[in-house]
Parts: structure tokens; sequence; C-alpha cells
């Protein structure tokens, strides 16, 4: 009879103990109602747990000792570590390599100047159809004036058309409202280039048919107008199409300069430079 | 009673020490190739009280061990105390038949226990957290195969020691 009851006792006690933990299982899956709960379990757990994680930490400690040398092993560490780290700067170095080359490439280009420079980066580009602006970050602050000629290290970029206190806006030899006066590079040919608005496509207007031009012809700026410096490349002759009973033909050309690539540009300005080489190392430094 | 009252409180500090003993064994860390074969300590000692005083070690105690150990080890509450009540149960019913069978007769039954006890607890895990369950989780048994006599001779000394009967 006492053994009946105990049996039926087990049953019973397993029976509420499963739907206990069924329960349980159910609600903390689903909720956050049992973190409490748990949070002060962990409390009153934590000495059992922390003389219970004690033999395991020893025997990390004899492991290691045994599986290898600690000096290997930290020297192991440190090597690791100093890898990831050098690996890391690796990447950050690529980088700067590319800029550091760009950088030297407008050096090199502003050695055939005799205009005092200033070296400027891309704050925003703005394409759209009828509107090629970019802002970069120079302005009154560092003496950019309207008008000032804009280049890269292949060619001309535009102008500056608006000065801001700390950035000026330029205007890109692609717009379509932007000409400016070249000269073909092989017989100095006087004419002018203007922007279509599309990056790829300038145009040469005016040319009547008997004109002496040709593809892969180079357009130099003239200097006329006194804008932009004698004798930079702006573009190369892409297509000459002759069209019968019309006054002109009509000439296409790609411009030089990397107008949807470079980073930084030169604003060059009239004044004649103090220093040969000084102005501009002093300009590079301090972006 | 007063002898009686005694033994039962004594069984629950052996009980006790022994499921902490089995806690921290399960924390040891051991190599790779072994911690596939790690026995289910808990389990082990478990079905050794279950089976010693079926009266006292039942479904509760299994009940509230998985709940501390779900405190420990961070899962869903319910899972392992489903799993070692489940075991405890099921050792208390069998008790009769497991202690007359031979030793060798006893592991097998023992080990296929704790394969059920798994079962259920990978079952509800599955229910609960979507884990699946693998070969890998089986391997454990081996383990359990082995170190069963020896956990059976240790805590049996524990037991003379500490006088249950």
């Amino acid at each position: 009879m006492a053994n009946q009851f105990r049996k039926n006792r087990g049953w019973v006690q397993f029976g509420v103990v499963l739907f206990i933990s069924v329960t349980l299982m159910a609600i903390d899956a689903n909720t956050s109602w049992l973190s409490a709960p748990r949070n002060a379990l962990s409390v009153v757990l934590r000495p059992v747990q922390a003389l219970a994680s004690f033999p395991s930490m020893v025997g990390g400690f004899f492991s290691n000792i045994s599986t290898a040398e600690p000096d290997v092993k930290i020297a192991y560490e440190n090597l690791r570590n100093e890898y990831f780290k050098l690996k890391s700067e690796t990447l950050l170095l690529r980088t700067l390599q590319e800029e550091n080359a760009g950088l030297r490439a407008l050096l090199d280009a502003t050695e055939r100047l005799e205009e005092k420079v200033t070296l400027a980066e891309l704050m925003k580009v703005n394409l759209d159809r009828d509107n090629h602006r970019v802002s970069v970050g120079r302005g009154l602050n560092s003496g950019v004036y309207v008008g000032q000629a804009v280049i890269d290290d292949q060619g001309v970029i535009g102008q500056v058309t608006e000065v801001m206190p700390l950035s000026s806006i330029i205007v890109l030899i692609t717009d379509p409202s932007h000409a400016l006066p070249v000269q073909v590079e092989r017989n100095g040919l006087r004419t002018i280039v203007r922007g279509t608005g599309s990056l790829s496509q300038l145009v040469v207007p005016y040319l009547n048919q008997n004109s002496d031009i040709r593809e892969g012809d180079v357009l130099l700026s003239s200097g006329l107008g006194g804008r932009f410096p004698n004798g930079y490349p702006v573009a190369r002759v892409s297509n000459v199409k002759v069209i019968e009973d019309e006054a002109f033909i009509q000439v296409f050309a790609l411009p030089i300069a990397k107008l949807d690539r470079s980073n930084h540009v030169l604003l060059l300005s009239r004044e004649k430079r103090v220093e040969n080489t000084g102005i501009t190392e002093r300009e590079v430094d301090s972006e | 009673m007063n002898s009686s009252s005694q033994s039962s409180s004594s069984i629950y500090w052996a009980f006790s020490i022994s499921c902490f003993v089995a806690f921290t064994l399960t924390l040891v860390q051991v190599p790779d190739w072994l911690s596939a074969f790690w026995p289910d300590w808990i389990a082990l000692v478990i079905v050794y009280w279950s089976l010693l005083v079926p009266s006292r070690i039942g479904p509760l105690a299994g009940f509230i061990i998985g709940t501390m150990l779900e405190v420990l080890f961070a899962k869903t509450f319910g899972v392992l105390s489903a799993g070692l009540a489940t075991l405890a149960f099921l050792v208390n019913i069998s008790h009769l038949q497991l202690r007359v069978t031979s030793r060798w007769q006893q592991i097998f039954l023992v080990v296929f226990l704790v394969a059920i006890y798994k079962l259920v607890n990978l079952w509800f895990e599955g229910m609960v957290d979507g884990a699946k369950i693998t070969a890998q989780d089986w391997l454990s048994l081996i383990g359990d195969l082995m170190i069963w006599p020896f956990i059976n001779i240790v805590l049996d000394e524990l037991r003379r020691a500490l006088k249950i009967r």
C-alpha cells in the first residue's frame, strides 16, 4: 500500500515538474519575463560557479605550461598581434600610396607652371545635365577669387565661379554654359571649346569647311581672355564631321583632364610665384 | 527516527556535493577530440542517487538541479530541468529492475536511460532554439559507458563515508 502510494507520488511529482518545465520553457523562449529571476539566481549561484571553475582554471594554467614554453607562447601571441596590426596598416598604406602618387603627379604638373598654385580637395560634385559644378575646400581664406583657372595633373578642369569663406564652386569645362579659348597644338589654329553637358564631350563650334583640324589634334588653352594660362591641354579632338551645304563643320573633342576622377585640383592665380617651389610645397603640406 | 532524519540530511549533502563535483567536471577544459566524448557527469550523478534513494531523489531534485544548470549555462529555462526530471523519474520507477541486474547489464541500462535524457533534452532544445540533433551529440554516451562504473565506485565510497544506507 505504502509502495503503491509512493509510486503514485512519483508519477504526480514527475507530471507536475514536467508541466512546470514546459511552461517555463514556453515563457522563457518567447518573453523576457524570466530574466529578472534568472539574474537573481545567477547572483546566488555565482560562488558555485567561481568555485567550480577554479580547477579548470588551474588545469588551463598547467596545460599552458606543459604544452608550450611560456616565452614561445608569449612571443607567438605578440607576433600574432603585431601581424594583425601590420596587416591593417598595410591596407591603409595602399590607399596612402595611391594618394601620394596622385599628389606627386599634381606636383609635377605645377613644375611646368609659373603661376602660384593652391591645392584643393573636392568636397562635393554636382553633375546634372545643365550644371557641371564641383565644390572645393578652399575659399576666401586661401585667397581664391572668381575667374581662377582650375587644373589637374592632366589638363584644364574649369574655373572658379563663386567664392565662399571656406569653399568655392568651380564650373567644369563641360558645363553647357562654359566656353574657353583654345589653340590647336599642331598648327596654332585659334578657336573656342564649349561644354555640352556630357562629361565625355566638348564641342568646337564655328570652324568652317576649310579649317585645318583632324581627329587626334590636341587643343591647348590659348591664354586669350586672360583667364586660363597659355599652353595647357584642354581636349583632344575625337570626331570631325563635315556636312555638305553647312557653313560650319561639327567638331567634337574629349576632355583631357580627369574631370570625374581627380580628388585634388590646383587653383592657378595670375600673380607670379615668389619662389619656385617653396610655396607649392607649403600648400601641399597644409592640405 | 533521529537516525533517519540524520541520514536524510546527509543524503542531501552528499547529493549536493556530488552534483557540484559533477558540475566542476563538466566545466573542465578538455582537448577537442575528447570534448565530444566527455561524459554527462550530472546526468550520471542523478542516476546514481535516484537509483540509490528513489524516495528522496526524484523528479523534483532533477528539476531543481536542472534549473540551476540552466542559470549557470545560460540556457532556456526548462530544457535541462525537464530532461533531468525525466531521467530521475525513469530511474525511480525502474530502480528495482536496475538493482537486480548484473553490473554489466546495469551499465548498458544506465546508458540507455541517459540516452533518453539526452533525447528529451535535445528535443526540447530543438523546439526552443531550433538546434538540430547531430551524430556528435550521441558520442558522449560512449564516455558515459566508460565512466559509469567509476562513478559508481567513487559515490559508493562517499556513501559509505557518510554512512548512508
